[in-house]
C-alpha cells in the first residue's frame, strides 16, 4: 500500500516549500517511516512536548505514565510537592517501572528484582544489597530525569534534550490564548478527567491540522450540523448560527513562528443544555472579572495547537500521539473548572464526549478523512499537497503572528514553517 | 427466564444490526439511557464515558446514521451482535435486570483496500440492560454496554453498539 515511487534521497530539505503563489507540503512528511523517526528525534526527542495538567498529579505520591514520542516517561509529584519526571525504566536491568497509565504509590518497585526508588527518584532499596561490592556505584542508580520540565499554568511540558529555549520564549505571542483559556475559570482551576480516547490509520499531522482548519467544517460536519438544528429545545441557537454550505466569514486563524497556531470561530460555541440561570450567572461572574469585551473573548470558541501535538480547546485538551507514520492516537482530557455550578462542568462533559469523544458526533467524521487521506497520498504524481489559501493576504505582524481569515491555511503554514525548519536544522547541524 | 425479556434482548441487537435504528430508538423509555463507561462505577455526570446518552442525544445519533449521510459512515458499519450467558438477575412485576456477554463485529466494507476500511473489529463487552413494562410492553430503562477495551484508545465508533 505504500509509496510505489521513492522517498527523497536521505535529505528533509525542501518538503516545505513556499514561493509568492504557493505554499506547498511534500506527501512523504506523511507517508515516510523514515521522516517519521526523524520527528520523533528531532520535534519530540529535542523540544518541548506536552505530558499532563497538573490536576493529573496533584497529590504527593501521584503519577501518570505519558510519552514524549515514542519515549515512556513517568511524571511523579514527590513527598515535597514537587514534579518529577523520569524515564519509566529500572536503571537496574532495564525493566519497565510503571505498568499503570496512572496512580499513587509511596514508591516505585521494580517488579524484576524490587529495587526501589523514591518518589523524587532516588534508589532508596537494594535487595540484598550485602552480595553487591562494598563501594557500588549507587548515585548513578537513580531514575533518569528527564532534561527539563516546566508547568506554565497548570500544562506541564517535558524536554528529552537539554537544548529547548525556555518554555514562554517558545510559546511567544501564542501565550495569550493560554491567558484567554484561563480566564473561563473565574480565578479558579482547572482539573481534568478521565480522557476519550481514540485512534486512526493516519498520519499524526493530519489532526494537528485539522484542529487549526476552519475550511472543512461545513463539507466534513455538516450532518451534524443539520442534525443538530433539528433539535432546538436541545441547541437553542443552533438553527440560525450556522450556514452549512459555504466557508465561515467571522472569525480568524492566526499563526506563530515556532509552530504554534490558533483557530477561533469568534463566537462561544453552542454546548446546549445548561439551564440559563446558570449560564446567565457563570457570564456575569464572567463579566465582573474580565469586562464584556474580554468576556466575550474568553467564551468564544478557540483551538490552541501547542506545536507539536498538544491543542487546548474550550472544554477539552486534545493530545495528538504519535504511534507510527500511519497511526495515531488521540486523548481528548475533558476539562472542569473548580468552584462553577455543577451544571457548567456537566454541560462541559456532556458536550466533549457527544461532540469530540470516543464516538463523538463531529471528531469521527474528521477521523474518517485522516484514513482517507493516508491511502490517497501514496498515489504517484502527488508529491505535494497545497497549504495555499489565504497566501500572501493574511496580516503580518512584527512578532510574527500571522492573522488570516477563519478558513485560511494561515495555522497550518506555521506548523509546516516550524517543522521544516527544525528538521533541516538537526540534520545540517 | 422470562421469554418477554429474552426477545427484548435478541431484538434490541437484530434492529441495531439491521439498521432499522428509529425501531431501535423506539425499544427505549422515555427516560432511557444508554450509556457506554470508561470507569466502571463511575457517576456519568462527572466522569467521562465512550457514550451517556438520554433519548434525545440518541434521537440526534440515530438522526445524523439514518438521514443526513454522515462521511464517517459512507460506507456504512455492518454489524452482527452476539449474545451469550444471558441472565434475568432480577424481576419484579414491571421492572428487570438482565445480564448478558455481548461481541460484537464490525465490518465496513466498500473499497476493503483503503485504510479504515475492509477490517473486521470485534468488540466484546458486558450488558447490563434495566427494563421497564409500561402498557404490557417491556422498554429498556438503560441499556449499560461495558466493553472490555473501553479504557483503551477505539477505533471509528460512529454507529450505534
Amino acid at each position: 500500500m505504500n509509496a510505489p515511487f521513492s522517498p527523497p534521497a536521505g535529505s528533509v530539505d525542501g518538503l516545505v516549500r513556499e514561493s509568492a503563489n504557493e505554499f506547498k507540503v511534500a506527501t512523504a512528511a506523511y507517508r515516510d517511516p523514515e521522516i517519521f523517526r526523524r520527528e520523533m528525534d528531532v520535534l519530540f526527542g529535542r523540544g518541548w512536548v506536552y505530558l499532563a495538567h497538573e490536576s493529573e498529579v496533584a497529590a504527593p505520591g501521584d503519577y501518570k505514565s505519558c510519552w514524549i514520542g515514542r519515549q515512556p516517561v513517568i511524571l511523579a509529584r514527590d513527598d515535597k510537592g514537587e514534579l518529577n519526571a523520569f524515564y519509566n525504566a529500572c536503571p537496574h536491568r532495564g525493566t519497565t517501572l510503571c505498568r499503570s497509565e496512572h496512580g499513587h504509590v509511596r514508591a516505585f518497585v521494580c517488579p524484576y528484582h524490587a529495587w526501589t526508588f523514591d518518589l523524587s527518584g532516588k534508589l532508596v532499596g537494594i535487595a540484598d544489597r550485602g552480595r553487591y561490592p562494598d563501594d557500588f556505584p549507587m548515585e548513578d542508580k537513580k531514575l533518569h530525569r528527564i532534561a527539563r520540565l516546566t508547568n506554565f499554568c497548570g500544562l506541564i511540558f517535558g524536554a528529552l534534550s537539554d537544548d529547548v529555549p525556555a518554555f514562554e520564549e517558545y510559546l511567544g505571542p501564542a501565550a495569550k490564548h493560554v491567558d484567554l483559556w484561563l480566564g473561563r475559570a473565574l480565578g479558579g482551576r482547572y482539573r481534568a478527567g478521565t480522557p476519550h480516547r481514540y485512534l486512526y490509520r493516519g498520519n499524526w499531522k493530519f489532526q494537528c491540522e485539522n484542529v487549526l482548519d476552519g475550511y472543512h467544517a461545513n463539507p466534513v460536519h455538516g450532518s451534524a450540523y443539520r442534525t443538530i438544528r433539528q433539535f432546538p429545545q436541545r441547541f437553542p441557537g443552533a438553527d440560525s448560527s450556522r450556514a452549512i454550505t459555504g466557508v465561515r466569514t467571522l472569525g480568524e486563524a492566526r499563526g506563530y513562528t515556532n509552530g504554534h497556531g490558533m483557530l477561533g470561530a469568534g463566537a462561544a460555541l453552542e454546548t446546549g443544555n445548561i439551564p440559563e440561570d446558570v449560564k446567565q450567572r457563570y457570564r456575569a461572574a464572567l463579566v465582573e472579572r474580565h469586562g464584556e469585551e474580554t468576556a466575550q473573548q474568553i467564551v468564544n470558541n478557540r483551538h490552541l495547537l501547542v506545536f507539536p501535538n498538544v491543542c487546548i480547546m474550550d472544554n477539552n485538551i486534545r493530545v495528538i500521539q504519535p504511534i507510527a507514520h500511519d497511526l495515531t492516537e488521540i486523548y481528548s482530557y475533558p476539562m472542569f473548572l473548580e468552584g462553577v455550578e455543577p451544571e457548567i462542568n456537566a454541560a462541559r462533559l456532556g458536550d466533549v464526549q457527544a461532540r469530540v469523544g470516543t464516538a463523538g458526533v463531529v471528531n469521527l467524521d474528521d477521523i474518517e478523512i485522516f484514513n482517507s487521506n493516508q491511502t490517497a497520498i501514496s498515489a504517484p504524481g502527488l508529491e505535494y499537497i497545497t497549504l495555499s489559501r489565504g497566501l500572501g493576504k493574511e496580516e503580518v505582524r512584527n512578532d510574527g503572528e500571522r492573522i488570516g481569515h477563519h478558513s485560511d491555511e494561515t495555522p497550518q503554514r506555521a506548523f509546516w514553517r516550524a517543522w521544516q525548519e527544525r528538521l533541516s536544522a538537526a540534520e545540517n547541524a | 427466564m422470562s421469554a418477554e425479556l429474552l426477545a427484548l434482548v435478541h431484538r434490541e441487537a437484530r434492529l441495531l444490526d439491521d439498521w432499522k435504528l428509529d425501531d431501535w430508538l423506539a425499544l427505549f423509555a422515555p427516560d432511557g439511557v444508554y450509556w457506554l463507561p470508561i470507569e466502571e462505577g463511575s457517576d456519568p455526570v462527572r466522569v467521562a464515558s465512550i457514550i451517556y446518552d438520554d433519548v434525545q442525544l440518541m434521537a440526534i445519533r440515530v438522526e445524523q446514521l439514518m438521514r443526513q449521510n454522515r462521511i464517517s459512515q459512507t460506507p456504512r458499519s455492518e454489524t452482527i451482535h452476539f449474545i451469550t450467558n444471558v441472565e434475568v438477575e432480577s424481576e419484579d412485576g414491571d421492572t428487570a435486570v438482565v445480564r448478558y456477554n455481548l461481541l460484537i463485529s464490525e465490518l465496513r466494507s466498500g473499497d476493503w483496500r483503503q485504510n479504515g476500511l475492509g477490517q473486521i473489529r470485534q468488540h466484546p463487552g458486558r450488558v447490563r440492560l434495566e427494563a421497564v413494562r409500561s402498557d404490557g410492553e417491556w422498554k429498556i430503562r438503560e441499556k449499560r454496554l461495558l466493553l472490555l477495551a473501553r479504557q483503551q484508545p477505539l477505533e471509528g465508533l460512529s454507529y450505534l453498539l
